[in-house]
């Protein structure tokens, strides 16, 4: 139903019981209601939300012609809803509903001074019929969902991912940057906390993977781009050529026999050759070989050996056109350069190795056929492990724990203890953290075969005189002593760094990733393997680093979570996003693209304008605040419902009143939580919620001052916990920072103006921080009152 | 006396296989032993926890510590300790081992002596006068032979008169 020209609104407040009732006047509010324009109809109920509530909004609808519907009952939060879907069944559009909040922000708060109380809650329902008046309808917008799926990365989480997506019937496109599936689970000896062989558990699956009907594996390519939005991505992907025709190679090998060059092998850590044509291991998927071109010496040995004729030195890069309605990042991590920590000494001490070169050295198919050697070819018998190398190290940039490598080198000392008992192993470390299933009996197990713990970072490494030992100096800390402990090898447990490509992804898919460069979730705990941009999901290590087991728990996690997507067919998306308004006024500045983490405006190079791709959009506001122009709007937090709402709270005794601008998710839910918890606070503050503190642009601000509010509070999420990302950010920004220095040159003390931070759970903090402006507002009034301001012209560029 | 602490294998393993049967490798250094430890409480620096890491490192100087006598045997820690190690029965090996090697406080040897001698590990003219007062009969002597015999087959009574001299 479209919105008459002719606003006829209607107006149910709620008594809630006694939680409203007994403190606001709810009488005399119905009747201020009724004295307000454009109300046609008023009606006070005990329950609203009740059936029979419900019921009498339903009625009035009819009865009186409404087009707008305000109630003024509870927190949004808990019944807008609710109320949506009753105008709804009524036959009016949800997004002309309106809903007041007079009691978690009113008589919850305020139950020692009804008057205050009574006079607030008139207040409120005036700036809720005001917004209300301008309401229009608004649709949620529906989009199909292409059942298809691309999957980035094909080491174990994107195997796992691949294969519950490809055996819940949907088309799974799985691009690989190597030559192989597989990843660094691959290059693995044993798995822990078992000790089973990790190439027989990961080859089964890779064959499932290339031999699976609904996968399309392609190996050797990289992602090169993506448009779209959830259910409709566009994505190229670069196939590099083998050089090799993967359609006629039956993987026999006679190529590699005859191929003159030796190389070091990658996959073996570079401890073992390979020939020009290779392929990286035996199990490889798809077993077809491939020529390393920069190497090859063009000798022309392998086309004669091949009796398929697949050699084919004219390949060139091809390019894939995919489209996909969700996406599954499984990019991994990288291990940690072992370089960067010099007092280390690798890369200058022959005899420190690397925890991946170690899985290669203890393999049975590695370099040394799984006998533990040094590089001289003498038997390592005292080995000392190094933990934390490249992890819990701001020095290095890396802060955090990698959370593998405590168990993983535990396993490694069990590996060498199975190949030789006698053997002398000493893990220094900082903490051990074996928290994982089984992984405790690891660890004890571990202790009970003999091996030797230190708490101690070590702090260097240094090559004896003769015979190229090592001598590791720690301080044992549990007895305050140092150590310096003699090892014919050293093993360095890596840390996982972000993958290789994550910043490449993360530009093309526009997901944010964390400080450390590792993707970032949704919600840190509630959506761990989903990115905030919908339709796209994360798994295994390029969200963190994780050991095989999580990383395949994460994997099959995203990829039930894409099905829902894909099964439903359609998701539908808030009618609350950005649009344009004023097209023409646009100059494609692309400050608007800046300001949004979802990469939804797109400037268009040829007309230099902007395009809003809603499907992308979250509605936070921020690009509309930030629009130097006016060219974008918020749907259903437009500029003028919103200042609509300032003008009608500051009708009356605008110098005594406090306006605070909310976040919906934070602050909001704070000061909901403040009237939950009845922490009472003083009644001049009249509360305004926006989607997102990044909504608040300054016009908002200043009318509110130029209408005479005493002052003007804006309370946004923490810093780091923006539901849309860095929407408080760029509010700091333009608020704190530049508005407020600008303040002074407009004839208003910068006092009058508050950034506080608030979250969902400070409600404590939102009613002391309201009860300190009241009382500084008090203190100032009788100056900021007689303040003359010197505000730019309206519709001016602020 | 320098920091700088090595840690000896062959010593280490040299412990493992004397305290036997006991899973003292699996200790964690949690600490429970200490805590619970009366001794630890009242005596300065006596920390079984240490005791026990110090001849995990291999360290020599476990046997000669003086402080090891303190551990009153009373089994809290032994009864606490969550793997089993039971640092009791280490601490009793540990103070067998330092018996062997000659590295025993004077007083624990004269403590010795005077169980081979008596059968009593104090010697009290008072008890036999409080009994005297209560009507009881005085302490009977105790059968020494027996002692002495265990002593022999333990290796007490060498080491003890070794001590001696």
């Amino acid at each position: 139903m479209v919105a008459q020209d002719v606003p006829k609104i209607g107006v149910f407040v709620c008594h809630c019981g006694k939680n409203i009732g007994a403190v606001v006047d709810v009488k005399r509010v119905c009747e201020y209601a009724k004295g307000l324009k454009d109300v046609v109809h008023v009606k006070e109920n005990l329950y609203t939300c009740a059936e029979p509530g419900q019921n009498e909004i339903k009625k009035a609808i009819e009865e009186y012609g409404l087009n707008r519907v305000v109630v003024a009952a509870c927190t949004p939060k808990l019944h807008e809803p609710t109320f949506r879907r009753c105008v709804e069944e009524a036959g009016l559009n949800k997004y002309l509903f309106e809903m007041v909040n007079i009691r978690e922000h009113c008589s919850w708060v305020h139950a020692n001074d009804p008057e205050g109380a009574t006079k607030k809650a008139c207040d409120l329902v005036k700036s809720g019929v005001a917004k209300a008046r301008l309401l229009t309808p608004l649709k949620d917008i529906s989009v199909p969902v292409w059942k298809e799926a691309l999957i980035i990365g094909g080491g174990v989480a994107g195997c796992q991912a691949s294969l519950d997506l490809a055996d819940m019937g949907f088309k799974v496109h799985l691009v690989e940057r190597e030559q192989s599936i597989g990843g660094i689970m691959a290059q693995l000896d044993k798995t822990l906390p078992t000790l089973d062989c990790s190439i027989c558990i990961l080859g089964p699956k890779l064959v499932d993977v290339g031999k699976h009907p609904n996968i399309d594996l392609i190996t050797n390519a990289e992602v090169k781009s993506c448009e779209g939005y959830i259910g409709n991505f566009e994505v190229e992907v670069e196939i590099k050529p083998r050089y090799v025709n993967m359609e006629k190679c039956d993987g026999c090998g006679a190529c590699v026999d005859v191929c003159p060059v030796v190389l070091p092998n990658k996959y073996d850590m570079n401890l073992k050759p390979r020939k020009a044509i290779y392929s990286s291991f035996p199990q490889a998927i798809p077993l077809k070989f491939n020529i390393d071109i920069d190497s090859c010496i063009k000798c022309g040995l392998c086309m004669n050996a091949c009796d398929k004729h697949a050699i084919n030195f004219n390949q060139s890069p091809m390019t894939k056109k995919l489209k996909v309605g969700t996406v599954i990042v499984a990019c991994g991590a990288q291990p940690f350069d072992a370089l960067i920590k010099r007092e280390y000494g690798y890369g200058k001490y022959e005899n420190v190795i690397t925890s991946m070169e170690f899985e290669r050295v203890i393999c049975a198919s590695g370099p040394t056929s799984g006998v533990l050697l040094r590089r001289d070819g003498a038997p390592a018998k005292k080995i000392a492990f190094i933990q934390c190398v490249g992890s819990r190290d701001e020095k290095c940039g890396n802060p955090y724990c990698s959370s593998y490598c405590c168990v993983a080198s535990i396993k490694q000392a069990m590996l060498i203890k199975e190949h030789d008992h006698e053997a002398e192993i000493t893990i220094f470390y900082m903490d051990l953290r074996a928290h994982g299933k089984g992984y405790e009996d690891l660890y004890s197990r571990a202790r009970a075969e003999g091996i030797m713990f230190v708490r101690g970072r070590v702090g260097e490494i240094r090559e004896t005189a003769n015979g190229k030992n090592l001598v590791v100096v720690a301080e044992d800390t549990m007895t305050g002593g140092i150590i310096e402990q003699e090892a014919d090898l050293v093993v360095l447990a890596q840390g996982l760094d972000q993958g290789e490509n994550t910043s490449a992804l993360s530009r093309m898919f526009h997901i944010p990733v964390d400080s450390y460069g590792f993707f970032m979730e949704a919600h840190p705990k509630l959506k761990p393997v989903d990115t905030p941009i919908d339709g796209i999901f994360i798994a295994g290590t390029a969200a963190q680093p994780r050991d095989i087991k999580d990383s395949v728990t994460s994997a099959s996690a995203a990829a039930s979570r894409a099905s829902i997507p894909m099964t439903a067919g359609e998701v539908s998306i808030e009618g609350i996003t950005a649009n344009m308004v004023n097209p023409e006024k646009c100059t494609g500045c692309a400050l608007c693209v800046k300001r949004c983490p979802y990469g939804a405006p797109k400037v268009n190079a040829e007309k230099k304008k902007v395009t809003i791709m809603e499907a992308l959009c979250k509605g936070c506001g921020t690009c509309v605040a930030d629009c130097p122009f006016n060219v974008l709007d918020q749907k259903h937090f437009r500029e003028e419902e919103l200042l609509a709402q300032v003008d009608a709270l500051l009708e009356d005794e605008p110098e005594n009143k406090i306006i605070s601008f909310n976040c919906n998710w934070c602050s909001y839910a704070g000061s909901d939580l403040a009237g939950v918890s009845r922490f009472t606070y003083a009644p001049n503050v009249r509360i305004i919620r926006v989607m997102c503190s990044g909504r608040v642009s300054k016009r908002l601000i200043l009318r509110a001052f130029e209408k005479g509010a005493g002052m003007v509070l804006v309370a946004p999420c923490h810093p780091a916990d923006c539901h849309y990302i860095s929407g408080n950010k760029w509010a700091e920004e333009r608020i704190d920072k530049q508005l407020r220095k600008a303040l002074p040159t407009y004839g208003i003390d910068p006092r009058r103006l508050r950034f506080f931070y608030v979250s969902a759970a400070e409600g404590i903090v939102y009613s002391k921080l309201i009860n300190e402006m009241a009382k500084e507002l008090k203190e100032n009034i009788e100056t900021w009152k007689n303040q003359k301001l010197n505000l730019p012209e309206s519709g001016k560029k602020i | 006396m320098s920091m700088v602490e090595k840690i000896d294998f062959a010593a280490r393993n040299e412990f493992i296989k004397l305290i036997g049967g006991h899973d003292v490798t699996k200790c964690f250094q949690c600490g429970t032993c200490t805590a619970s430890c009366v001794a630890a409480r009242f005596a300065g620096n006596y920390n079984p926890r240490m005791t026990i890491l110090r001849a995990l490192r291999g360290s020599p100087k476990v046997f000669e510590d003086e402080r090891l006598w303190l551990c009153g045997s009373c089994h809290k820690c032994s009864e606490r300790c969550p793997e089993n190690v039971e640092p009791t029965e280490v601490l009793m090996q540990i103070k067998e081992e330092a018996f062997r090697r000659g590295a025993v406080p004077k007083a624990i040897y004269d403590k010795g002596d005077l169980i081979l001698k008596t059968g009593w590990s104090l010697e009290s003219a008072s008890a036999d006068i409080l009994r005297r007062r209560v009507g009881l009969q005085p302490l009977s002597a105790i059968n020494t032979e027996d002692i002495n015999k265990i002593a022999k087959i333990t290796g007490l009574a060498i080491q003890t008169a070794e001590a001696e001299r």
